[in-house]
């Protein structure tokens, strides 16, 4: 349905959607505020049904190319879900935008900060998008500086800083205060044993075969993981995903209440 | 003997030392042990790139992961891939979930890719990064139809004019998955792609250690053939090929801080227990 465009022809697609786009955003304030409501119900249960039709009605044709007759529209479908994420996207960027601008605008507190988020948003929107359009090398010298050079080990220390906290955190509060603090910290140190080769060395000598190869700290850790963590992850997931499966009957229906849901449109 | 309450800068500054001095300094350790999800995980990629059916077919590396969880997702992203160009097997670079996976693996997959002799567009593809919230319908549009769910790769060149995608065009033409990730991403991959072709495709995941458990479960029902748990992971698998890299100086790092920890938790105790005699022996 959709066919990718190149050059010229890209350009008058872009201005195309775009235009298309605002007339479509203009009629949808123009619905009276009654059948607001009405319409997003029947489009969301629209939207849901194609996937849920297309999931379960029966396929046909050759075993390796088996379909029914929804199956070629699934790529307009996930073309049409980037493009409303897109609308999402910009939508957010233009509330990030505008809350730290007025921020700084009146210099309140923190004012700094903002001025630091969107001078930030700023030159990586030109460095990145820039490197990918413009041939120049100040454009790939400043990505270089402010992606590689900033971004990257900047989120690689934030993420990092995590390791000392875990530090501080198993001294002050990791103690075997009952039957169940004292099972975990075994257990925490078996699996902590078991992870690293230093630990494993401790059991090397003995024969991983036979019964005996069940006291090398890398088996038991693996034990631990397999026999004793993969049931309990396996009976959280099933949790979730029936409560998932309930709350997307009750999106996709429109039963939804509370915040977002009943406020007037 | 009373342990003295240790402040919190001096154990930053001992975890300092700890990862550092190992990353310097060569400190000698001991071959780690081979794990069964490591092991299945190179059996894996042996047996893809082997077996007539498969050894032709397209390996999908898909990238979600940015810099910070580097150390473990980009030493098991090289490590795994000089063993899958070492098959000479084509493969193509993918991201959804971290939009620096795209760069990272790319430009990983770039370097290795050059010493090994391959070339882009005839070995190797980069398809980009596509947004994460449509995901679902992304891949199940890419089952029947490769080149028009995806279009483009990270060049603009249309698929479908890329010489090493001419034979590559669905999901039976898909032999191999990696998920290389810093979240639980690769369900993505089960739910949707992996079992929507005439045969199942073999995948393998490569989480952050914290995300390892919440795999094993996939590991036990067979929906994933093997996994790389890690940063240990990774250096296991560098055992296994006999090929050290950053993994391997690595984990003298982590094998001594994770001792650190174990001390660190054994003197907490140590203290609570005195501290606790001690108002006991107070109150009598």
């Amino acid at each position: 349905m959709f066919q990718v465009q190149h050059g010229a022809a890209l350009y008058t697609h872009l201005a195309g959607a775009a235009v298309v786009s605002v007339i479509l955003f203009f009629a949808l304030t123009l619905v009276p505020t009654k059948l607001r409501r009405p319409l997003i119900m029947a489009v969301t249960f629209a939207a849901g049904l194609f996937y849920a039709l297309e999931f379960f009605w029966p396929v046909s044709g050759p075993e390796s190319d088996q379909k029914n007759f929804l199956t070629s529209y699934i790529k307009p479908f996930s073309d049409i879900t980037t493009v409303l994420q897109s609308f999402a996207l910009g939508l957010g960027v233009y509330s990030l935008v505008s809350i730290h601008m007025r921020k700084v605008a009146r210099t309140q507190s923190g004012w700094a900060y903002s001025l630091v988020l969107i001078v930030s948003m700023i030159v990586m929107v030109i460095a990145h998008i820039g490197k990918e359009y413009i041939k120049s090398p100040w454009v790939h010298q400043l990505n270089e500086f402010a992606y590689s050079g900033l971004m990257k080990s900047l989120d690689a220390t934030m993420f990092s800083i995590i390791a000392f906290y875990i530090v501080s955190a198993a001294y002050r509060a990791f103690r075997i205060r009952s039957t169940e603090a004292t099972i975990l910290l075994v257990s925490a140190g078996i699996i902590m044993l078991g992870q690293v080769a230093i630990g494993q060395a401790i059991t090397n000598a003995i024969p991983n075969e036979g019964l005996t190869a069940n006291l090398r700290v890398e088996n038991m850790a693996n034990w631990i993981l397999k026999k004793v963590n993969s049931p309990a992850i396996m009976a959280i997931d099933f949790g979730l995903g029936v409560g998932g499966l309930a709350t997307a009957l009750r999106l996709w229906l429109s039963l939804e209440r509370g915040s977002y849901f009943e406020e007037e449109l | 003997m009373r342990i003295p309450q240790l402040d919190r800068r001096v154990l930053y500054m001992l975890l300092a030392l700890v990862v550092s001095i190992p990353l310097l300094v060569n400190v000698p350790l001991p071959p780690p042990a081979i794990t069964p999800p490591t092991k299945s995980f190179y059996e894996t990629i042996e047996t893809v790139s082997t077996d007539p059916k498969t050894k032709d077919k397209l390996v999908i590396i898909s990238c979600n992961f940015g810099s910070g969880t580097l150390a473990e997702n980009l030493s098991q992203l090289e490590a795994t891939l000089n063993l899958i160009v070492s098959k000479r097997m084509k493969f193509a670079i993918f991201a959804f979930n971290d939009p620096q996976g795209r760069d990272l693996g790319g430009s990983t997959a770039q370097r290795i890719a050059d010493k090994a002799g391959y070339k882009y567009g005839e070995d190797w593809v980069n398809w980009g990064f596509r947004p994460p919230q449509g995901i679902q319908s992304l891949l199940k549009a890419m089952v029947n139809d490769l080149h028009g769910a995806l279009g483009t790769d990270v060049k603009g060149t249309k698929l479908s004019t890329i010489p090493v995608m001419a034979n590559y065009k669905k999901a039976d033409d898909v032999g191999l998955i990696i998920e290389y990730a810093a979240a639980d991403t690769v369900k993505y991959w089960v739910q949707f792609f992996q079992r929507a072709g005439t045969t199942p495709i073999a995948t393998l995941f490569c989480p952050t250690s914290v995300m390892a458990n919440e795999a094993y479960p996939m590991l036990e029902t067979g929906q994933l053939q093997g996994m790389l748990v890690g940063l240990k992971g990774a250096n296991e698998f560098e055992t296994l090929m006999k090929r050290p890299g950053f993994a391997t100086r690595a984990s003298a790092s982590l094998s001594y801080s994770h001792l650190l920890i174990i001390l660190l938790i054994i003197l907490g105790n140590v203290g609570m227990i005195q501290d606790r005699k001690r108002q006991q022996g107070a109150t009598k």
